[in-house]
C-alpha cells in the first residue's frame, strides 16, 4: 500500500524534515538578533508563530504554486518540440470532448463531473489550475501580510517607523522577496522543459525513453 | 487603564492565524497595544515627575546601562538629565489623550504628543527600548534613551 503512494509520501516527508530544519535554523537566527538587541531569546515555538517564519514560508510556497499554475495552463497552448513535458505538436488547445473523454465519451471509470455537461464539467476541466492558482493567491496575500508585520517589527527594532500593509506591498522589500522566488521557478521550468529534449533519465516518468530521438515530443519514459 | 489607544498598524500575536484575522481587521490590536501604551505613559509620567528610579525600572537593561554610560551617572540619576537635552516633552506626553500605537510581533511604537517611545516584549509584558526620541527623515529616530 505504501509503495503505491510512495511518490507523495516521500515528498511529504521531505517537506516535514525541511520545515523542521527551517524552523530550528530560523529560530536560532531570530534569537541571535534578539540577543544582539539586548532582548531575551524567544525559542522555537514562539518563532514558529511569528511573522518572520510565516513570511519566509509563504514567499516560497506562493512561488511554487505559481510555477505549477502557469505550467499547467501554459502547456494547454504552448509546446516544445522534443520535450516530454510538452504535448504533441498537433495537440495544442483544450482538445475535443472525444479526446478528453468527457460527456457522452466518458468511460466507465470517469469521474462523475466529467460525465455531466454544464458548470460541473467546466469547473472540473479547470480544477487543477483553479486550485493551484487559488493556493498561489492565498499564499501571496499571506506573504504580504506576514511580510508587512515582519518588516515593521524589524523597523521598530531599528527605531524606525513601521509600515502599513498598503505601504509594504508597494515597497522594494516586498517585490524583491517576490521576484527572487519567481525567477528561480521560471528558470527551473525552462530548464526542465529544455534539458529533457536532449537528456534522459532511464525509467523516469519525466524523461523520454533513452533511445527516443531528440525530436520526439510528448512521450514519457 | 483609562485611555484607549488609537491603532494604525498592528500584527498582533503574529502567525498564520493572526494573518488571516488581520486581513479582515486592518485596525485590530488587542490588549498588546493597550499594555504598550500603559508602559509608555508610565515612563513619561515618571520622567515628567523627575522620578529616575521609576523610569529606569521600565527600561530594557541594556538601555538603562547605556543611560549610565552616557551620563557618567547611574541610570536613576542620569535619565532625568537626558530629558533636558532632548526635545521631548514628557509632561505633554504623559497626558496624551489619543496615543497612537503600532504593534508588530515583539516590537511596539507608541507615538505621544511630546515623545515617541519604542518597546519590546519581555516575557509577558513590555520594556522600553528607546525614549525621548525625535523623528528624522529616512533615518532612525534620534533617541536620548536607547541601548547602545
Amino acid at each position: 500500500m505504501l509503495w503505491r503512494n510512495g511518490l507523495t509520501l516521500v515528498f511529504l516527508l521531505f517537506l516535514l524534515l525541511s520545515l523542521v530544519g527551517q524552523a530550528v535554523a530560523g529560530a536560532r537566527l531570530f534569537d541571535e538578533e534578539q540577543r544582539a538587541a539586548g532582548l531575551d531569546p524567544v525559542g522555537l515555538l514562539a518563532y514558529v508563530g511569528s511573522s518572520s517564519f510565516a513570511v519566509d514560508l509563504a514567499e516560497n510556497w506562493q512561488s511554487e504554486y505559481l510555477q505549477f499554475f502557469l505550467f499547467v495552463v501554459a502547456t494547454v497552448w504552448l509546446v516544445q518540440v522534443g520535450s516530454p513535458e510538452s504535448k504533441p505538436l498537433d495537440g495544442v488547445g483544450r482538445e475535443s470532448d472525444e479526446e478528453q473523454r468527457v460527456g457522452e465519451h466518458a468511460g466507465p471509470g470517469a469521474p462523475s463531473w466529467a460525465r455531466r455537461r454544464g458548470w460541473r464539467l467546466a469547473v472540473y476541466s479547470r480544477s487543477l489550475s483553479l486550485v493551484m492558482g487559488g493556493i498561489f493567491l492565498l499564499a501571496w496575500v499571506a506573504q504580504s501580510v506576514a511580510g508587512a508585520a515582519a518588516y515593521s517589527e524589524e523597523q521598530m527594532r531599528d527605531l524606525q517607523d513601521p509600515v502599513t500593509w498598503w505601504q509594504y506591498v508597494r515597497m522594494p522589500e516586498f517585490w524583491s522577496r517576490t521576484l527572487q522566488n519567481w525567477q528561480s521557478e521560471f528558470l527551473a521550468v525552462a530548464s526542465m522543459v529544455l534539458f529533457a529534449v536532449y537528456l534522459r533519465e532511464r525509467g523516469s516518468s519525466q524523461s523520454k525513453p533513452v533511445g527516443a530521438s531528440h525530436t520526439t515530443t510528448g512521450v514519457d519514459g | 487603564m483609562g485611555r484607549r489607544a488609537a491603532r494604525w498598524v498592528t500584527a498582533g500575536p503574529s502567525g498564520l492565524v493572526a494573518i488571516a484575522v488581520c486581513l479582515t481587521c486592518a485596525g485590530c490590536g488587542g490588549p498588546d497595544g493597550d499594555d504598550a501604551v500603559h508602559v509608555a505613559l508610565q515612563l513619561e509620567t515618571a520622567l515628567a515627575a523627575g522620578q529616575g528610579p521609576e523610569a529606569c525600572a521600565l527600561l530594557l537593561p541594556a538601555a538603562a546601562e547605556a543611560v549610565a554610560d552616557r551620563t557618567g551617572n547611574s541610570c536613576d540619576g542620569g535619565v532625568v538629565d537626558l530629558v533636558g537635552v532632548s526635545g521631548a516633552d514628557p509632561a505633554a506626553a504623559a497626558t496624551t489623550t489619543a496615543p497612537r500605537v503600532a504593534v508588530a510581533g515583539r516590537q511596539a511604537q507608541v507615538a505621544l504628543s511630546g515623545d515617541t517611545v519604542f518597546l519590546a516584549r519581555d516575557g509577558e509584558g513590555w520594556v522600553v527600548t528607546a525614549a525621548l526620541c525625535a523623528a528624522r527623515a529616512d533615518r532612525p529616530y534620534d533617541c536620548e534613551v536607547e541601548a547602545s
